[in-house]
């Protein structure tokens, strides 16, 4: 038969380690805050593996304390990412309006409206934008969720801001110091991730000139990478829900980011022929129902064949030329930077 | 709430709010009752992963408690007839849970094959959780009350508690019934001392297991052991070597954690591992590795063996005395692992060895008792070496280990060896070796607690930080020996 007879061990090993260690969590803190500890601390991660997601973050955060305020955002798939440079964007806007405009890209790959609709709920809280700018395609409509949509959503941060509180989604947000010890263990488990290629405006250069694959080549590749397209529930309520984020505050527009024509020929498209058009509807309907603007683009752009990296990206002269259109396009909408 | 509580695992948040909840009613209630605080506890933990689990566990229960009564009071030759009805009725249970879907594959296999089926039929049955574990033991004890070298157990709550005690039931240690038993029945007052030993097994387990084992899975290349032809001999020699430290970490991690929660309610169980990477031969490593079910092996195998071989030729130099029992008790090891034939391949291969070790020393010329320190070395070096090689089966089927073996002598290019990937792994390896060598005087987890109060809060800070920095990983991988 057991008995306890236990005395509370103050001054004992453990009670000192833990007073140690929360001196030594404070001290790691407080270095990391300063200039020195940011540059010492190389890596930075807000938890999840998507690979544009922690750059985006970090570009955000650095270009709202820079500028103290961003009017724009610029959210979609990889489309939006490499395609829409902020930049042009704000001066067609600006050269159309005379207002300057600050605008960021938050362009992340395999993005669906699934994941899009809590990103942007969680944008509009932390940076107040007057406009998010939502790029969708058909094919962000085919299928429940795709894998980088998971990367995004398990990230504690993410939850965090979304209202369901974790210890790690409070050290992220409040701990520089957490946050770079996640980015040196994503370094550890993955190498150098350059991110480079995104400037400070969320823009990706990366597509800057042509791929090497043949055309033939590419609609086969994305024949095989792609879903077959037809609308799904699950995604057509994440773009409702995200319209529904429309408000006095914050206007969320659509846009139709465009594909090479060629696109059109994916054997995918044979299971159903009115699926474009189908599309097309849905969008007009979605933002008809919330009053909000809809900027259909795959007809009504004409953009020249050397303008495309490959059959769904823009390149360089591809991504001037349509982010001036969106920029311009821009300058007609209302909303309350006016 | 429901999920917080369901298939608890010994490194789970729940499963310390569980232990904590049995430890607070297990010494408020009256002495007498404590037994049944931890059976109900027991069977409470069993229910978290499947109901049909605590009714195997019951009926197993039953089965052995009577078996065990009914051997006890009757004559020899009906006593040998309900002894063996008693090791039948736990090892049809175990073959039917355990390996009727793992060997119904290979038969279905071969009628598929020759065009008798169409499909591979399997019942598709859950394993009960430690059922591999408390049949030996049931096994164990129904043998030692037929041997007279227990009395036999009439309280059907201690029976039952030996058998499904919460802190062993997932992966042991195996424990010796009427040591079980007299603690059971012991006043034990426990006091700081005890607490700070318990805690200081379970902080160790943890650490093992999640800041050791854990790190090195997640830098483990996906492709490696999946298909080994596709990598060099440095790829797969580096992460099989960091895989044996992932095995024993996951493993002792394991058992330092049950014998630290056993202790919180006063019972001791035994130890499972004695730094066995510094073993000096192959015998000396299986004296050292899965201790208690080495000597469940040897008593209820080996030795067994080893009599029916010196009656039929009593020769101590005789070779077969030499080499069969070794071998027949390391493939019932490998059949008790798995029943597929990698796990039989890799019985044998370590049986062979320990027969040829007791081959040499009966044979070969007598090496000093105190060899020199860089004999030692060398024969840990050599041991562990050769064990870690022909160890591939126990974690590949034939066709891999084949493969794994052949890419041993491909020099190609290396993929998966920079830098970045190898940091956490070697640091891993390095913790785990420091943590043996701190457990070496006392050959227990207890290390820590021998060192001076200033190296103790500084490891201690150091293992909570890293311990702290563990549990904010995703998922923890089931223990490796839970799923045996």
């Amino acid at each position: 038969m057991k008995s306890l007879k236990i005395k509370l061990p103050l001054g004992g090993a453990l009670f000192q380690s833990v007073i140690w260690l929360l001196f030594i969590c404070i001290a790691l803190e407080a270095f990391a805050r300063t200039p020195a500890g940011g540059n010492f601390f190389k890596y930075e991660s807000y938890g999840s593996s998507h690979p544009h997601f922690d750059p985006q973050v970090i570009r955000i955060k650095a270009r709202k304390a820079q500028d103290g305020q961003i009017d724009c955002i610029i959210l979609g798939d990889s489309q939006v990412l490499y395609g829409v440079d902020p930049s042009i964007v704000e001066q067609a806007y600006l050269e159309k309006t005379g207002q300057t405009l600050r605008c960021q890209n938050f362009g992340l790959g395999g993005l669906k409206p699934i994941t899009a609709y809590p990103l942007a709920k969680l944008l509009i809280e932390n940076f107040h934008p007057s406009i998010i700018l939502f790029g969708t395609d058909l094919f962000d409509y085919t299928s429940v969720q795709a894998g980088s949509d998971a990367s995004i959503m398990s990230s504690p941060w993410v939850k965090y801001q979304l209202g369901d509180f974790s210890i790690d989604g409070w050290l992220i947000e409040n701990w520089n110091s957490y946050r770079y010890y996640l980015g040196m263990d994503r370094y550890l488990l993955n190498g150098e991730e350059n991110a480079n290629h995104i400037e400070a405006n969320g823009h990706s250069l990366k597509f800057s000139a042509k791929t090497n694959m043949t055309q033939q080549e590419q609609v086969d590749y994305f024949d095989n990478l792609l879903d077959r397209p037809e609308i799904t529930g699950e995604q057509l309520d994440g773009l409702h829900k995200l319209l529904a984020l429309n408000s006095a505050e914050t206007k969320i527009v659509l846009f139709e980011t465009p594909v090479n024509p060629i696109f059109f020929t994916l054997k995918k498209f044979a299971y159903n022929r009115k699926v474009y058009p189908d599309f097309r509807n849905m969008l007009e309907n979605e933002a008809a129902y919330v009053s909000t603007d809809l900027w259909l683009t795959q007809e009504s752009l004409q953009i020249p064949e050397d303008d495309w990296y490959d059959i769904v990206h823009l390149n360089k002269p591809g991504t001037l030329y349509f982010s001036r259109l969106l920029g311009e396009h821009l300058s007609g909408i209302t909303f309350a930077n006016d | 709430m429901t999920d917080f509580f369901s298939n608890l695992s010994i490194t789970s948040n729940g499963f310390f709010v569980f232990v904590l909840v049995a430890l607070g009613v297990y010494y408020l209630v009256p002495k007498k009752a404590q037994n049944y605080v931890l059976l109900i506890a027991s069977y409470l933990f069993c229910l978290t992963w499947d109901w049909t689990f605590a009714v195997i566990l019951f009926a197993s229960s039953v089965v052995n408690y009577l078996v065990a009564l009914i051997v006890d009071k009757t004559n020899d030759t009906a006593k040998t007839r309900w002894l063996w009805f008693g090791i039948a009725a736990d090892v049809s249970a175990l073959l039917f849970y355990k390996y009727f879907d793992q060997t119904s594959i290979y038969f279905f296999k071969a009628l598929f094959r020759i065009g008798l089926t169409k499909e591979l039929l399997t019942l598709e049955l859950l394993q009960p959780i430690g059922i591999s574990f408390y049949t030996l033991q049931a096994i164990s004890y129904l043998v030692d009350v037929y041997r007279k070298q227990i009395p036999v157990n009439n309280s059907f709550v201690e029976v039952s508690l030996y058998l499904g005690y919460f802190p062993k039931l997932l992966a042991g240690p195996f424990e010796r019934a009427q040591n079980f038993f007299n603690q059971l029945r012991a006043d034990v007052q426990i006091d700081n001392a005890q607490l700070i030993e318990s805690f200081t097994r379970i902080f160790v387990g943890l650490i093992r297991k999640l800041t050791i084992s854990e790190t090195i899975v997640r830098m483990i290349p996906f492709g490696v052991f999946v298909e080994p032809q596709k990598y060099s001999m440095p790829d797969l020699l580096f992460w099989w070597l960091t895989f044996a430290f992932v095995i024993y970490n996951d493993f002792a991690g394991y058992t330092s954690i049950a014998r630290g929660v056993s202790g919180l309610f006063g019972i001791q169980l035994p130890p499972n591992f004695e730094q066995p990477f510094f073993s000096t031969s192959y015998i000396d490593f299986w004296n050292r590795w899965h201790i208690s079910l080495s000597n469940w092996l040897r008593d209820y195998i080996y030795l067994p063996v080893s009599r029916a071989m010196l009656r039929r030729n009593p020769s101590g130099r005789y070779l077969p005395n030499l080499i069969v029992p070794p071998l027949v008790t390391m493939i019932v090891s490998g059949i008790w692992h798995g029943a597929a034939p990698h796990f039989i391949l890799w019985g044998a291969l370590n049986g062979l060895l320990q027969g040829y070790e007791r081959v040499q020393k009966m044979f070969g010329k007598k090496s000093p008792a105190q060899p020199p320190r860089w004999k030692r070395v060398f024969n840990i070096s050599v041991t562990i070496a050769v064990l870690i090689l022909i160890n591939a089966p126990f974690k590949f089927d034939f066709t891999q280990t084949l493969a794994f073996w052949g890419g041993l002598f491909r020099w190609g290019i290396i993929q998966t060896l920079s830098i970045h990937q190898i940091i956490k792994p070697v640091l891993a390896v390095g913790l785990s070796l420091l943590i043996d060598v701190m457990q070496l005087p006392g050959k227990d987890e207890l290390g820590l607690l021998r060192l001076p109060k200033w190296a103790r809060v500084f490891l201690l800070t150091i293992g909570l930080l890293l311990l702290f920095l563990s549990t904010r990983q995703a998922a923890v991988a089931p223990f490796i020996y839970q799923e045996f």
